[in-house]
């Protein structure tokens, strides 16, 4: 297994820390195993332009590509409904958290928890902190799996950090491979 | 000799004001009766109480479990939701002990349990900040002023101290009478403390119930140094028109010498003000401060200038504007002396809680203190006196003006653009930065000629220096000294105006805004509190002021926010505190003063269950917070919120059911108090008329959130003001503002509306069809209109039984 060190340097975990994810195909295969996938998208998923595309964008495709349920933050609704995408659901960053932790909540009607949670967009110490009280309170057997740019270290899987373009690339792997049937 | 004990307190109700220090010890030369003969009989009483015209309810001077039911109903409703901040526990030598993924530490704890212990640490440490300062603030004015100094907070606040007498029985009447008030707090913070032990609490729930009750002190001690400080420095006394002062770096004159004042105790500032009046050096210096010494200063000398919040310290420093900087106690840079080093300006320290490493020369002769300071021997000096103090830091700033020339440790932008080259775009100095600051990008430009990019982060930049620490930059660049001469100049021209704290909300206004506020036709009460750890600009705080001062809300402020709320302009550059009144009514604009004065924010709230709704006061705790939490729609914005002393201001706002917002860096208080909207049992009330539990809908939802930006908070406040007791005009006018609010920042009515809609008749005549169409699309039904009378205790229903 191998880590990254947190983007924020002062914000040392613990004894565990995710498993960094440099194929990002490793990420598709695993969101098309999944019974109850889930997106949660924050606000700076909607960031500047990168020559290889848009986050907000490539979300949609992975959410259509997979019906995957989105949760965006209030502040992220926007960029997902201006492009004719809307998410299942808006929350706020804690609610969400709160919801995940509580293992009767479920998005769909089928009443079932999510078992795999994809995370982007995320102000890094509110994505660090939001997934440090899922890896302690969260039922057992979620795999959380943070897609941002940066290294998160409280999850089962996490990108690297990562530069815009590297991102957006990787992004667009996950993209193209849950798009193939 | 017989000696006689009573340990219980002796209660008198004596004419009020007549009555000086009371000596609990009666001697008996000869004491007869039927079975007893005796002489030289001494009499001890733990202590008279005076009592007043109020009857004392059930919780007088409650311990650390004497609330715990009321906390526990406010904790089912609102369960903590964590966010630990690190796997481990390390407080102990068994450890450290990983608490994660459902382990227990060597002592027994789990990861919930821990992360409320480390809360109860914060808000414990926060409520002995404001009491050590409540202490030493009033053993300084019994000497200044006497023990018998009568209290006097104006004449149109009757209620002097309503978190005191609500919480300790007291009416307070002498200087004297707070110093039994002290005590009392002393002895819980004790208590709060020792459960923070190894193997005391081991229950989340029961450690959250004793940090409300640390809040809950809290308010009461930082009641007791305000109304002190009022009474005695004679400071506004509850004057909507306070005078309007100076903020801002560009207010303080470079061609004057210039003192500056860090810190939160005001008596070393109020002597330094009477040495200049008295020497006729009022024109000839310029005083300054920083933080709420600095609010608290302009409240007794409205000539003085307010420099910034917090964050301005150390750009102040190095920007050279100060040639004396005098330290009292809490939130002041602890490298102050390396950073006025740099700029030659003497330190004067004078708290014994915050000596700085500096000699103490309390008992010296000035002319030594001052000499040695001159020559060089030494770089400040701690002086525990404050009148000495005054003497030393005026004397000090006339003679180092001429020397220092306003020396500067600021580089110019030749300089910047030099060093800015050599930077190798690592990006570690934005690895350090709080907020991520795209620092490293910023410098790139700099090295090209461009210092726009530098300029831009200066409202952003917390000041924290992070990003020059040993180590960082490979390169030796000063991130942090960059920004700071890339805004030289606006630096220069920083120039706003604020109202100086007015204090207490006075009884004539809650009077006139009560029913209007628990009707819910004042839309809500706003309490913009805290520091200035802002995730963006300072100009958000008055962002989001401005925004609800136009929408008719009470904006009430104190402290750091207070000052970053004057430093911003509207469009029509107009300061929000010239711009508004500053009156307690819709739309209205309330500096209450500094940290302490937070206490005036919690004591309206209080002031509107006894005075508006005539409830018991006196000792009654859980019922004035049941009616608060169901009545009075009010919330609290800790913006930019850093310290344990915000910490504990919030706890004591959630002990009385009000919902607390802090910005994003407010989650590493470590947890949340969510509710859940989607869980219909959480919200009823029991109805005080029938005894009938009834579905009040989420109101307030969260009594502790974040947000993650500031349109998030502003689309949050309006929803936690509405309260089950909305009449339908009061709830129709919330609602307007929520869905307004929805609408402008995320495009689209908000997906929970139905939840806060009871009858048709709170739905906003502007926006009816809308609502009407969107209701359609959901389970909503009309309810049958009855509101109503709200409360969480079965026994204030008025009818008897049905109810468990």
């Amino acid at each position: 297994m191998t880590y990254d060190t947190p983007w924020q340097r002062y914000e040392v975990p613990g004894s565990t820390q995710s498993t960094v994810v440099t194929k990002p195909a490793v990420i598709a295969a695993l969101l098309k195993k999944a019974t109850h996938p889930l997106i949660v998208a924050a606000h700076l998923a909607e960031v500047p332009a990168s020559t290889a595309g848009n986050p907000v964008e490539i979300i949609i495709r992975i959410a259509d590509a997979g019906k995957i349920p989105v949760i965006t933050t209030p502040s992220t609704a926007p960029a997902f409904r201006k492009r004719g995408f809307n998410p299942t659901a808006t929350l706020s960053t804690m609610e969400i958290g709160s919801r995940l932790n509580d293992p009767d909540w479920s998005i769909s009607n089928d009443h079932q928890h999510p078992d795999l949670v994809l995370f982007i967009g995320f102000p890094y110490i509110m994505g660090w902190l939001l997934q440090s009280g899922l890896k302690s309170f969260a039922p057992k057997g979620i795999r959380f799996i943070s897609i941002d740019q940066r290294y998160q270290p409280h999850c089962t899987l996490s990108f690297p950090n990562l530069t815009r373009d590297e991102w957006v690339t990787h992004l667009n792997t996950i993209a193209d491979e849950v798009g193939c049937t | 000799m017989l000696r006689l004990r009573i340990s219980h307190d002796l209660y008198v109700q004596p004419d009020e004001r007549k009555i000086p220090e009371m000596k609990a010890r009666v001697k008996i030369d000869e004491l007869i009766g039927d079975d007893i003969r005796a002489h030289g009989v001494e009499l001890d009483i733990g202590r008279i109480i005076r009592t007043w015209e109020e009857r004392p309810g059930p919780t007088r001077m409650p311990g650390i479990g004497d609330l715990r039911e009321w906390d526990h109903k406010l904790l089912k409703k609102y369960p903590p939701h964590y966010l630990p901040f690190c796997d481990l526990c390390c407080l102990c030598t068994m450890g450290k002990c990983d608490l994660s993924r459902g382990k227990r530490g060597a002592c027994g704890i789990d990861m919930a349990a821990q992360q409320s212990r480390i809360v109860l640490l914060s808000a414990s440490i926060g409520t002995a900040t404001h009491t050590g300062h409540a202490r030493h603030l009033l053993e300084r004015l019994v000497e200044t002023s006497g023990r018998d100094h009568l209290l006097d907070i104006g004449t149109s606040v009757n209620l002097e101290a309503p978190n005191i007498r609500l919480v300790t029985g007291i009416k307070p009447i002498t200087l004297g009478d707070l110093e039994d008030v002290l005590d009392y707090c002393e002895k819980e913070i004790t208590q709060l403390l020792a459960c923070c032990h190894t193997g005391q609490e081991g229950n989340n729930i029961d450690f959250e119930s004793k940090v409300f009750h640390a809040g809950m002190i809290d308010h009461v001690a930082m009641e007791a140094a305000d109304i002190a400080q009022i009474s005695s420095l004679n400071f506004p006394k509850g004057d909507p028109e306070a005078a309007l002062v100076d903020i801002g770096i560009g207010c303080v004159n470079p061609a004057k010498p210039s003192i500056l004042v860090i810190g939160h105790n005001v008596a070393p500032s109020v002597e330094i003000t009477d040495y200049m009046r008295d020497h006729g050096l009022e024109d000839a210096i310029d005083l300054a401060g920083i933080c709420c010494t600095a609010l608290d200063l302009t409240r007794y000398n409205n000539q003085a200038k307010i420099v910034g919040p917090l964050s301005h310290q150390i750009r102040f420093i190095r920007y050279g504007g100060a040639d004396v900087i005098v330290i009292d106690e809490q939130c002041v840079r602890t490298d102050v002396v390396i950073e006025a080093e740099k700029v030659h300006a003497p330190v004067i320290a004078t708290s014994c809680k915050n000596f700085q490493g500096l000699p103490d020369r309390t008992n010296d002769p000035i002319d030594s203190i001052v000499g040695d300071i001159i020559n060089g021997k030494s770089t400040g000096a701690a002086i525990l006196d404050p009148v000495k103090a005054g003497e030393v830091a005026v004397r000090l700033a006339t003679v180092m003006f001429p020397k220092r020339k306003k020396f500067r440790a600021i580089p110019d932008e030749a300089t910047i653009a030099a060093a800015a080259k050599t930077c190798g775009g690592c990006d570690n100095c934005r690895r350090v930065c709080p907020n991520d600051l795209p620092l490293a990008e910023a410098i790139a430009a700099a090295g090209k000629g461009n210092l726009s990019l530098l300029g831009e982060l200066y409202e952003s930049c917390i000041g924290c220096t992070r990003c020059e620490g040993e180590g960082v930059c490979a390169k030796g660049l000063m991130p942090h000294t960059m920004i700071l001469g890339a805004s030289r100049i606006r630096m220069g021209k920083e120039k706003f105006r604020v109202r100086c704290g007015r204090g207490p909300i006075r009884d004539t206004e809650i009077r006139a805004v009560g029913g209007p506020i628990v009707m819910g036709e004042v839309p809500g009460v706003l309490g913009m509190v805290g520091c200035s750890n802002n995730p963006g600009s300072w100009k958000d705080v008055g962002f989001i002021a401005e925004e609800f001062l136009k929408r008719r809300y009470i904006v009430t402020t104190s402290g750091c926010a207070a000052m970053q709320i004057g430093m911003y302009k509207t469009e029509d550059g107009q300061g929000l505190y010239e711009a508004y009144p500053g009156t307690f009514d819709a739309g209205g604009l309330v500096n209450c003063g500094s940290c302490v004065s937070n206490a005036h924010i919690s004591g309206a709230a209080i002031k509107i269950a006894n005075i508006f709704a005539r409830r018991q006061l006196n000792s009654n705790y859980e019922e004035i917070a049941d009616y608060v939490h169901n009545r009075v729609g009010a919330v609290g914005i800790a913006w930019g919120a850093m310290s344990q002393k915000a910490s504990s201001i919030a706890a004591g706002f959630w002990r009385l059911g009000i919902p607390v917002i802090v910005g994003p860096h407010g989650a590493k208080y470590r947890r949340m108090l969510l509710g859940r909207k989607d869980h219909d049992e959480d919200w009823e009330v029991i109805d005080a008329r029938t005894g009938e539990r009834v579905y009040a809908a989420p109101t307030p939802e969260h009594l502790f959130a974040v947000a993650e930006t500031r349109e998030e908070a502003m689309v949050l406040i309006p929803k936690l003001c509405m309260r089950p007791s909305d009449t339908t005009k009061g709830r129709s006018i919330k609602l307007n503002h929520y869905i307004d609010l929805h609408r402008k920042f995320f495009g689209v009515m908000p997906d929970d509306m139905h939840l806060f809609v009871r009858t048709t008749a709170d739905i906003p005549v502007a926006m009816k069809e809308d609502i009407q169409k969107a209701l359609r699309q959901t389970d909503w039904k009309e309810g049958d209109g009855r509101i109503p009378d709200p409360t969480l205790l079965p026994r204030l229903v008025r009818k008897g039984g049905g109810v468990e």
